[in-house]
């Protein structure tokens, strides 16, 4: 992503779920967003099974 | 008694059953010691006197009458300032959490030490909300390591770490979640063990991505954490993650070693991310145990990378309330990430989720051909306060999160591993094998950690400066 893409992704996403950030905040937090994006990266596109459920189970 | 700082946890138990001293004069020892001294290293953020002395008299009057007395019969001891402590607010770091109401109950886990005999002393310093590699705490100052008061301790259980290095108590507790017992065990020249995800139920507790988080410890030998293991173990109904195991005693297998255990070495991503300072220490503890064997754990990288995007969003999912309407009172070092955290959309969450449960497959069956895989426990020995890039093998990588690569691909899954730490020549600054083991066999690691401390690989002395 660009880094006016990452802008643009923070922003709506940021406005969908009702979290303003502060102007002191602003650079760190783009900064982060795009350091996860890239992060995330590194298992996204990994080929898993489709009976591969997360790992999280909630037990009643 | 002039030594007394030395002793580990079961020595001093040992003495105060056998009436060499009073649990009281233990307890004042370490109390005067951390008076003295701790400002050089802001391990304390709580000094619990007042409780410390009453309890330590009630260890002295069952003894007088007649009791046994306990495994850690007066053994002092400190707790990271996520657990609650009744009267006091469990900080967790922040600034925000001191206007919580103080704690109406200890932590399980600390009536667990506080029953096995040992005395709470107080609360130590951390990485605001454990979001941290570090403990460089806006709010509350760093933590300082013993080694060398210029550089970090690890994080986020630092203080965890510097009381225990600087001879103040001789155990402590942490929390784990990426590597926050192993990393500050492992620069502080510590034992650590982060056990079985779900093993120590986290009941009072102040949680940060619960997915992931485990309790433990940090001792100057390993008999002293499974002392303090073994204490620690049971069931609690009240955490939804504890598995709800009965006691499995991990001390009286330690005699044993690393005899008749399969052990073999970390390669692929683990290599490549040892720097050449742990790589020696990791050679070390190789040619102690004789290891010939080299697995790869199987998509290391990117069981971090999952472990890395997951953490961010249940702790920006933990804070949202606090992150929408006061921001600026977070520690800017964990504020700009939390809110990132909350950003993060819930398809990269759901898909590292899904990887995880793969690479839990994946990681199990190398379990059937292995017992106990060794690595280095952090890439780089300590590096300097303030310090935001190092050298990684001929590369710049950011300080802070790097800290945890070796660390994190381990805890996604929720095995068990110790931290054996290697002292260096020198003055040299001390760094840990991390000894990972198969679910529920902490007493396999913790086996291998007595091995590599008999051969003389792996110790925790004071550190020579807290002894000046």
């Amino acid at each position: 992503m660009t880094p006016e893409q990452v802008e643009a992704a923070v922003d709506a996403i940021a406005a969908a779920v009702g979290m303003p950030i502060p102007a002191e905040c602003r650079a760190g937090v783009l900064q982060n967003w795009a350091l996860m994006h890239g992060v995330a990266q590194a298992y996204l596109h990994f080929p898993l099974p489709a009976d591969v459920e997360p790992a999280n189970t909630f037990r009643p | 008694m002039s030594d007394l700082h030395t002793l580990g946890a079961a020595a001093l138990a040992q003495r105060v059953r056998d009436r060499q001293f009073t649990a009281t004069a233990a307890v004042r020892a370490a109390l005067a010691r951390i008076d003295a001294i701790d400002d050089r290293y802001n391990s304390f953020t709580a000094v619990t006197r007042e409780r410390a002395l009453a309890r330590a008299a009630a260890v002295d009057a069952a003894l007088a009458a007649g009791a046994a007395g306990g495994p850690l019969a007066g053994v002092p001891f400190a707790v990271k300032n996520l657990f609650d402590l009744a009267g006091l607010p469990t900080l967790a770091g922040s600034k925000i959490n001191r206007e919580q109401p103080p704690a109406a109950h200890d932590a399980v886990l600390v009536r667990r030490l506080e029953a096995a005999g040992a005395v709470c002393v107080g609360a130590l310093n951390m990485d605001e909300y454990a979001y941290g590699f570090t403990t460089e705490n806006a709010h509350y100052g760093a933590s300082r390591n013993p080694h060398d008061v210029e550089c970090i301790a690890g994080g986020s259980s630092g203080g965890s770490a510097t009381a225990v290095a600087a001879g103040l108590v001789p155990l402590t507790l942490g929390s784990d979640t990426n590597g926050s017992i192993r990393v500050p065990a492992s620069l502080c020249g510590l034992f650590g063990l982060k056990p079985t995800y779900g093993r120590l139920p986290r009941t009072g507790s102040y949680l940060f991505a619960a997915s992931f988080d485990h309790l433990g410890s940090l001792a100057r030998s390993a008999e002293d954490l499974a002392l303090a293991y073994d204490a620690l173990q049971g069931p609690d109904a009240q955490d939804p993650a504890c598995a709800q195991r009965a006691v499995e005693p991990a001390a009286p297998t330690l005699a044993q070693g690393a005899s008749g255990l399969r052990i073999a070495v970390a390669g692929g991503w683990y290599a490549q991310n040892t720097g050449p300072e742990a790589a020696v220490v990791l050679q070390r503890a190789v040619q102690a145990l004789g290891l010939t064997r080299t697995v790869e754990i199987p998509e290391a990288g990117r069981a971090r990378a999952a472990a890395f995007v997951i953490t961010m969003a249940e702790g920006g999912n933990l804070h949202f309330a606090d992150l929408q309407s006061r921001p600026l009172d977070f520690d800017f070092a964990t504020r700009d990430r939390f809110i990132a955290g909350t950003l993060v959309p819930a398809h990269y969450v759901v898909q590292a989720q899904r990887f995880r449960q793969w690479y839990r497959n994946a990681v199990t069956k190398l379990f059937d051909e292995v017992d106990v895989i060794v690595s280095a426990a952090t890439p780089v020995p300590a590096t300097r306060i303030g310090q935001t890039m190092m050298d990684l093998n001929g590369q710049q990588v950011a300080a802070r999160p790097s800290m945890g690569l070796l660390t994190q691909p381990i805890s996604c899954i929720g095995l068990p591993a110790v931290v054996a730490p290697v002292q260096r020549p020198g003055g040299q600054l001390p760094i840990g094998v991390q000894i990972v083991a198969a679910p529920w066999r902490e007493d396999h690691a913790l086996r291998v950690a007595a091995a590599l401390q008999a051969a003389g690989v792996a110790s925790a002395p004071v550190a020579a400066g807290a002894l000046a």
